[in-house]
């Protein structure tokens, strides 16, 4: 698709308080723009309403009464947003507009991997008809960049300072545990700009429990350029740190980066992982985690 | 003493791990607290703080401060800041061209400093970074107008231990920032003879330069604008609304033509 | 809706009860999952609802939080929500059922009376549900398997009203009624309907309906102003329910024939009494039958929340002595509804007469109708004004 010819609905405005440079509303402009489109079955779905457990989004998508995203918000408790999500969405298929409204939960990871997981897996396993959006900035964006579930191990953060020790989630095989519909893993930028809609469309167009695993760029949690935001997605990406995944039917497809890079050209940009930077030993480990998984990841994928 | 800034400046941490340790060393009693909406870069941020011999058990906003510390007086309302500031009380202002202030002097006395130029040439900060910390040059130059009211002075090595504490790196330039921070504090008189200088607006905004020249209407920066700050108009031509904008600098790296630069 | 439920008279369980009362008010969303001795509520749901019974969407949940935050997201889209807890799962559901209230959502809990860990127990007092007392929650106390059933409907009714919009805590003492089969009369469908109307959910509250161009931010970070309007609202809200009570026990009466009053208190025994006695739940029964040749009035309190001042003023009357029975205590020492009794002072009209404040049933202590004459024999004996809490589980 050519980037000349996509035009992005007017939900999210200018009013919106996410931070310089944030990832997150980047993607929460298309994919809002996405599920409002004719989708690949020639459906059109209307937003029904976004669900926000505390995050980022529950500050910044607007205050006193107004929303600044373009549709309706209902903010959850941190634990709750998933199931949340599910009552809604139960009442949408009551009154017989299941097909033609689209009930999205846009929760960040640590509501998805720690505190709200039980209430995921619930959710997931019961095939709850949402699009839950895991908005993976890794970290407690909202309170200043604390050490998560999604956290990469070795990263520092405000509750890590010298390093997370714990390995990462993965929230993947989670997922995949839970038999869903369907699971992918995004990002936003130049180069995955054709994977992103493709999934965004396919996901919005499904019943059943979809979810999409975001990539944020945060630059005050990752101590990055703002600037920089979008070549950091692009590089997560071709440097496999966020690899990009699609499970369908329990069917994992792999997309293999047209370009790839070793880690450190993702790390280096961000100040929280300058303590693998510093030290070639840690640096070496790390590759080698990178490289263990995308080798893990490939033995899981087959045919659909 | 009430605060005004911007997230990323430094002032909640300014007043509560610089000023409120020092205050106390310097023998008086001190409370500090931040008050914010989001907390991120570039949300409106207060301060609070009370010092005197008194000890402090009241819990509420400063409605009618001795003094007011202004981080940032372009992006945020200088009325709305010095509201309540008490006749004759003191406001410190971080500013290029101070002579813009000569007319709150009627009411206040007004103190200013270039916190940004005195941070850069410490080494703090980055010059790209519209949200830049200045914390350590706005706190000397507090300190120096506290003095008059400290029961002891502060020795440079108790100055160094609270910024040892407060601060993760380059404590050292971060003191050399402090004290020509309270070096260079400097009061506006009424009656200088300099003539008035209007400011020219000194924000920093991404700015497309001439759509013929490099412009190939690519549509990235329209689609990667994370404030939906970019629109085009009637004849295709790119607009950046500066309204809208938060200068976070990703249109300027990702428009393959460098058709877009930062201006000040 | 189609419903074929049974109706006439049966024997039923107080969960069995409670089960028909949530079937008759016709819920859209019904969020079950387990947990002593509420378990057969739930369970009696899931059944109705396999055999399309009842038109009820069921799910069982991941846990009562996630039964909460279904009961959220189904009322905040407009739907009517029922659940069935006791003691650790409504304490778990604390922060959820807190923001359901000040979020003005309608949704009905029955609650099983349970004694509230540590240590365990599964049996049953009233420390769980008393926990709330401080929420925008209207509290119900039932006394029977009948008044269980009828409870939840007036529940609906009370929560849905448009001066309330609150959630509604109905509690049945778990096993002494929840396990205990007794005579109920299900009423028929087409008459619930007269008593319980059409949803009408306050728009302001809720999402809009399909199709309304209109967008709403519900539950936002809001400057003080709102947050103190909401705060005065909700006050106001407890007080409608205050005023709706008797309007609803008018109603129930005029449709059912059942007469509860003005809804507040089960009064019975000897109306000029001097001696009263004040409790709630299941041992109304047991203390009516054990006085009922003494010269004592026995008030039961079925509403707790809104606390009934103006009420319990009207039944105490010129009393002399006033015996309270609690099955909670508090860190002051005290029972909860004799500390209610007593912040309500000058508005119960007792100025002058004794209260004897009895605590006890903690972890199910089984009350027999001894307990109750020897409760009541030492406080005729004694004169002035009350001394301590009495301990019934030192008592003999």
């Amino acid at each position: 698709m050519k980037p000349k010819d996509i035009a992005i609905q007017p939900f999210l405005d200018s009013r919106h308080g996410l931070c310089p440079g944030c990832g997150s509303a980047i993607a929460m402009a298309h994919i809002q723009s996405i599920v409002s489109q004719a989708l690949p079955s020639g459906k059109i779905k209307k937003i029904r309403s976004m669900v926000i457990p505390a995050s980022c989004w529950s500050i910044g998508s607007g205050f006193d009464g107004v929303s600044f995203i373009g549709t309706n918000l209902v903010h959850t408790p941190f634990i709750a947003g998933v199931t949340v999500g599910e009552g809604i969405s139960i009442m949408s298929k009551r009154r017989g507009v299941n097909n033609d409204e689209i009930t999205i939960v846009w929760a960040g990871d640590g509501a998805s991997f720690d505190i709200g997981l039980g209430l995921l897996s619930g959710a997931a396993i019961r095939n709850a008809d949402i699009l839950y959006v895991i908005n993976d900035n890794q970290t407690y964006g909202n309170t200043g960049a604390q050490e998560s579930g999604a956290t990469p191990k070795g990263a520092k953060t405000q509750t890590s300072p010298e390093g997370k020790t714990i390995a990462q989630k993965d929230i993947l095989e989670i997922m995949m545990a839970h038999k869903i519909p369907y699971y992918a893993s995004i990002a936003l930028s130049v180069t995955t700009l054709d994977d992103f809609y493709t999934k965004v469309r396919y996901a919005a167009d499904q019943s059943g429990f979809r979810c999409l695993h975001l990539l944020s760029v945060c630059p005050p949690g990752w101590k990055c350029d703002a600037a920089k935001a979008l070549d950091l997605a692009e590089l997560a990406v071709q440097t496999r740190a966020f690899p990009l995944v699609e499970v369908t039917g329990g069917c994992l497809r792999l997309t293999k980066p047209k370009r790839e890079k070793p880690i450190e050209e993702f790390l280096k940009h961000q100040k929280r992982f300058d303590g693998i930077i510093d030290s070639p030993e840690a640096l070496l480990k790390f590759q080698k985690q990178i490289d263990n998984r995308w080798n893990y990841l490939l033995n899981l994928t087959r045919p659909a | 003493m009430r605060l005004h800034g911007l997230g990323g400046q430094g002032l909640k941490s300014m007043t509560q791990d610089i000023l409120a340790p020092l205050i106390s060393k310097a023998g008086l009693e001190v409370q500090a607290f931040p008050f914010f909406g989001g907390e991120r870069r570039g949300a409106l941020v207060s301060g609070y703080l009370r010092c005197g011999e008194k000890k402090i058990t009241t819990h509420s906003f400063i409605s009618n401060p001795d003094m007011v510390v202004i981080f940032d007086h372009e992006r945020i309302s200088i009325t709305k800041a010095l509201e309540g500031l008490k006749p004759g009380g003191i406001a410190l202002i971080n500013t290029v061209f101070p002579n813009q202030f000569l007319g709150l002097t009627r009411d206040w006395q007004i103190y200013t400093l270039n916190a940004r130029a005195i941070s850069l040439m410490h080494g703090i900060g980055n010059p790209e970074d519209p949200y830049m910390v200045i914390n350590s040059a706005m706190a000397g130059a507090v300190l120096k107008l506290l003095e008059p009211i400290f029961k002891s002075q502060l020795s440079d090595n108790t100055i160094k231990a609270v910024l040892n504490n407060a601060l993760s790196q380059k404590i050292l330039e971060n003191y050399a920032a402090l004290l020509e921070g309270k070096k260079t504090v400097v009061k506006i008189m009424a009656d200088a003879s300099a003539m008035w200088q209007w400011l020219l607006k000194r924000r920093i905004i991404p700015h497309l330069t001439q759509p013929d020249e490099h412009c190939t209407k690519c549509n990235l920066c329209y689609l990667f604008c994370p404030k939906r700050a970019i629109e085009t108009t009637a004849d295709g031509a790119y607009i950046i609304d500066e309204e809208k904008c938060n200068y976070c600098g990703i249109c300027v790296t990702l428009c393959p033509c460098h058709a877009i630069v930062m201006v000040t | 809706m189609n419903n074929k439920l049974a109706c006439g008279k049966t024997i039923l369980t107080g969960n069995k009860a409670a089960a028909y009362g949530f079937a008759l008010a016709e819920l859209d969303v019904f969020g079950g999952y387990p947990i002593t001795p509420s378990t057969e509520i739930t369970e009696e749901m899931a059944l109705l609802a396999s055999r399309e019974i009842i038109s009820t969407t069921y799910r069982n949940t991941d846990s009562e939080l996630a039964s909460m935050a279904l009961g959220i997201g189904v009322a905040t889209a407009g739907g009517r929500y029922g659940t069935a807890t006791s003691s650790q799962g409504l304490a778990l559901m604390f922060e959820l059922l807190h923001w359901a209230t000040t979020a003005q959502l309608p949704l009905v809990i029955v609650n099983t009376n349970r004694s509230l860990g540590a240590p365990w127990s599964i049996h049953p007092d009233q420390t769980d549900s008393l926990l709330f007392r401080d929420l925008f929650m209207p509290q119900i106390y039932c006394t029977s398997a009948q008044e269980t059933l009828d409870m939840v409907l007036w529940a609906y009714r009370l929560s849905e009203d448009p001066q309330v919009n609150l959630p509604v805590l109905v509690c049945l003492d778990g096993f002494m009624l929840s396990h205990t089969a007794e005579t109920v009369v299900i009423p028929a469908q087409e008459l619930v309907r007269k008593f319980l109307p059409e949803k009408r959910f306050r728009k302001d509250l809720i999402l809009p309906e399909f199709g309304d161009k209109k967008i709403i931010n519900l539950q936002c970070p809001y400057n003080w102003e709102e947050h103190s309007r909401r705060k005065r609202a909700l006050v106001s809200a407890m007080q409608s329910a205050y005023n709706a009570i008797p309007e609803i026990a008018g109603d129930w009466f005029n449709i059912f024939g059942k007469d509860y009053d003005n809804g507040f208190l089960k009064i019975s025994g000897d109306p000029n009494a001097k001696v009263v006695v004040i409790s709630m739940g299941a041992i109304i029964g047991t203390i009516e039958e054990a006085l009922a040749e003494k010269p004592v009035k026995v008030i039961g309190l079925r509403f707790f929340r809104p606390f009934p001042e103006k009420e319990l003023r009207n039944a105490i009357g010129n009393a002399s002595k006033i015996i309270v029975i609690d099955r909670s205590i508090l860190p002051n020492g005290h029972g909860v509804i004799a500390d209610e009794l007593r912040l309500a002072g000058g508005a119960c009209g007792y100025n002058g007469a004794d209260i004897h404040s009895f605590v006890g049933g903690f972890g199910g202590q089984n009350f027999s109708e001894e307990n109750f004459l020897n409760m009541l024999s030492a406080v005729l004996s004694e004169i002035g004004p009350l001394k301590k809490t009495y301990w019934m589980g030192d008592a003999p």
